[in-house]
């Protein structure tokens, strides 16, 4: 008998929606840099527009601008933008983005559908030249590798470029997850290019470094790797000490994933569960979910999308 | 009365480095590791066991190698000198030539300058500031230590140039992820043949491997391989092979290679400096299947055509115009055959695109002679060729028609629809 009832409908996704959350609550963390309705979203809202509810509703952020490539179903678009204040910019990131104002703080989400390539390096390099501190990028990109394609890796190499690809990576690291670690990596090494170059005519003081706050691992279907971080620069070194997302236990600063693990359970067992945490699940009785699941659940049942049926 | 023309210090430093990358500077550095192991191993090729380490940091810039160390006459005459002496003692087929490529990578990098040379038996530290060193009204330096008479082992042998005081652009760069893959990359193509022929580079702990050029071959498909040797009554001659065909299709690795004594100073080069766009095409995207190499070997390095810095060449010396000749010569059918190869994306028959596909990669040195690329593969007789039709119709009557047609793509619209007026119509 197959054993279905483990996997998920991909449409409901529900790693992207503990994502999306996780990511949320991380967002609000910049707040010492700044007030965040003073920040601009930008992204990629699709029909959907899910971060874009998410973000208005939970950061107040009310300047929004999603891009848009698909230019043929422009009524489409605009008919399911959820709130007035999102700006709609038809065509490609890589060239909306550089026609935008870098005047202020901007949380920018590329997230992409597919592998990470020159063109997505080139909208990292772009928001990294122009974003002012207190900025946040995140990336999501599809982390699957196939090894078995003949020349897989050649064409991987070129579609990155290969002044990109890190010394000493060969097809070898690609297995797994590690294709998700070499990507993370690339992207980390031209986001310190871009500042290091901008960094070159700035002062002391003014300089800009890099503090990476999300480092998911996850796959409704796909390997999918989300990284984000935030740019500060040398003044802001006692608000980064301080550490805003220290308690938040998603949080990765460095190679090593975070991987979001969204148990397969009924609403029953979510009920029955929750109603026992945050202490911990294990020590109800008399419980027929498997051990594993409910530790799971544990980590992230505040995150933990309810998908009911609705009627509208 | 005398007028003073001599040169300042400062003039001379900022002339040295201005004119050249740092990730060059750092590949001209490691050439007096390799002058240094061919030095050691002057009647082979094989130069296992040599090695030439790079340590980068953002403090930090560290060159260590075996390769021989330079004897403490060598650095007290001739090493430091700004520019080669005539009396200099000279490597044979070397690629240090001009004198200048260990000092310009040292004042690339930084201020403060270390060195510790040892061979078999003298041994000696040079420490310096640059700035200190400026402000002295002589040129010279001076030895911190300095032994001879000794009888050191093989593995007390050798060169550790430690730079720190690094200049602020440098040290920047030094610690960047992307500047190392950029330096790899410049030094798997210049020193391919010294790595090739077993010598180690490495950078931090990953060790480079050098580029092994080869073009495609297969029934039908010959590359150019042609060998000549000029001055030859002389006690240096100078020895060109030109080999020239294609190979993958890569727009980045496209062009031509120039290789003076196994050091590649001009990489797949699309430039008119190696033949493009005189009375040949200039270089365009259906020529990255291009590849030619041209190598200069000459036990006297000073005849062969690089600049300074080894990055291009000595375009006016007559031995470089004589082989640019022969280098368009050797490109001309080759861009042809790509003429043709890229003709038949618009026809149905392709013989060439089969051929070139069936084609085996063949490293250079198992290529044999040919005075020209030729290929002697039957174009197709009496080709259909085709075109292609575009046009725009509003979307209610494509989907229309494409219910009618019970075709699901645009392409099949199209290509249902002109067959249908062909059939009916066709016949007049």
């Amino acid at each position: 008998m197959s054993a279905s009832y483990k996997e998920v409908n991909y449409s409901l996704r529900p790693a992207k929606h503990i994502e999306r959350k996780m990511l949320t609550e991380a967002l609000q963390r910049l707040s010492v840099f700044g007030k965040l309705s003073s920040y601009r979203y930008v992204g990629f809202g699709s029909i959907y527009f899910s971060d874009f509810k998410l973000f208005h509703r939970l950061l107040g952020i009310s300047r929004m601008t999603s891009i848009e490539k698909d230019s043929f179903n422009k009524e489409r678009f605009e008919f399911n933008k959820p709130f007035r204040c999102i700006d709609l910019k038809f065509g490609l990131s890589n060239d909306i983005l550089p026609t935008l104002s870098w005047k202020d703080k901007t949380i920018l989400w590329l997230d992409y559908d597919g592998a990470l390539n020159k063109d997505c390096l080139s909208d990292i390099a772009e928001f990294c030249t122009k974003a002012p501190s207190g900025s946040a990028l995140i990336v999501t990109v599809n982390a699957e590798f196939d090894k078995a394609e003949l020349g897989a890796f050649q064409q991987f190499e070129e579609a990155v470029g290969k002044e990109n690809v890190p010394i000493g990576i060969t097809i070898k690291d690609m297995k797994g997850a590690g294709a998700a670690k070499v990507l993370r990596e690339i992207i980390v090494n031209k986001i310190a290019e871009t500042l290091s170059a901008r960094n070159g005519v700035r002062q002391k003081q003014q300089r800009l470094n890099y503090l990476q706050f999300v480092n998911f691992h996850y796959a409704d279907n796909a390997r999918m790797l989300t990284i984000g971080g935030v740019i500060w620069k040398n003044s802001q070194a006692e608000t980064i000490k301080s550490g805003p997302w220290n308690d938040l236990p998603y949080i990765k600063h460095d190679a090593d994933p975070y991987v979001i693990d969204a148990p397969c359970l009924t609403t029953r067992e979510i009920r029955y569960m929750d109603s026992h945490l945050p202490i911990g699940p294990e020590k109800a009785m008399k419980f027929p979910v498997p051990k594993e699941q409910r530790e799971k659940y544990a980590k992230i049942y505040r995150y933990y999308p309810a998908f009911t049926e609705a009627e509208l | 009365m005398a007028i003073d023309a001599s040169a300042t210090k400062d003039f001379f430093l900022s002339i040295l480095t201005k004119d050249i990358d740092l990730v060059e500077a750092i590949v001209d550095l490691i050439d007096n590791s390799v002058d240094g192991a061919r030095r050691l191993r002057p009647n082979g090729s094989n130069l296992r066991g040599l090695f030439a380490h790079l340590d980068l940091s953002a403090d930090s810039f560290t060159l260590t190698d075996n390769c021989g160390g330079i004897d403490v006459e060598v650095a007290r005459k001739y090493a430091f000198r700004f520019g080669r002496n005539a009396n200099t003692p000279s490597t044979k087929h070397s690629v240090g030539q001009f004198g200048v490529g260990m000092k310009r990578a040292i004042f690339k990098l930084g201020n403060k300058i270390s060195i510790e040379s040892a061979t078999k038996t003298t041994k000696f530290t040079i420490d310096f500031h640059v700035n200190d060193w400026k402000k002295k009204a002589t040129w010279d330096l001076e030895f911190k230590t300095l032994q001879d008479k000794l009888n050191l082992t093989d593995a007390e042998i050798g060169t550790t140039i430690k730079i720190t005081a690094l200049h602020e652009g440098v040290a920047n760069e030094l610690q960047l992820a992307t500047f190392r893959t950029r330096l790899k990359a410049m030094i798997e193509s210049a020193h391919a043949e010294s790595l090739r022929s077993g010598l180690e580079i490495r950078i931090g702990d990953y060790s480079v491997t050098g580029a092994h050029p080869a073009l495609l071959e297969t029934s039908g498909i010959a590359s150019l391989f042609k060998e000549t040797k000029y001055f030859e009554k002389t006690k240096n001659p100078v020895i060109t092979k030109i080999y020239a065909g294609v190979s993958a299709s890569s727009p980045a690795d496209a062009g031509w290679y120039v290789i003076c004594n196994g050091r590649t100073i001009l990489a797949a080069d699309q430039n008119s400096i190696t033949g493009w766009g005189d009375g040949t095409p200039r270089f365009h995207n259906q020529y990255s299947r291009f590849r030619g190499y041209v190598f200069f070997d000459s036990d006297d390095a000073s005849l062969l055509p690089w600049n300074t810095t080894k990055t291009s060449v000595d375009a006016e010396l007559p031995l470089y115009r004589a082989t640019r000749l022969e280098m368009i010569a050797a490109m001309k059918p080759v861009l042809e055959f790509l003429n043709k190869l890229d003709r038949e994306k618009d026809t149905e028959e392709k013989p060439l695109t089969e051929a070139v596909e069936r084609a085996k990669q063949k490293a250079l040195e198992l290529i044999n002679k040919s005075p020209a690329f030729q290929y002697k593969i039957k174009p197709a007789a009496a080709v259909k060729k085709l075109t292609r039709i575009q046009y725009q119709r509003p979307v209610e009557e494509v989907e229309k028609v494409k219910k009618m047609l019970r075709v699901s793509t645009l392409t099949a619209v199209g290509e249902k629809t002109f067959e249908y007026y062909l059939t009916m119509e066709g016949d007049e």
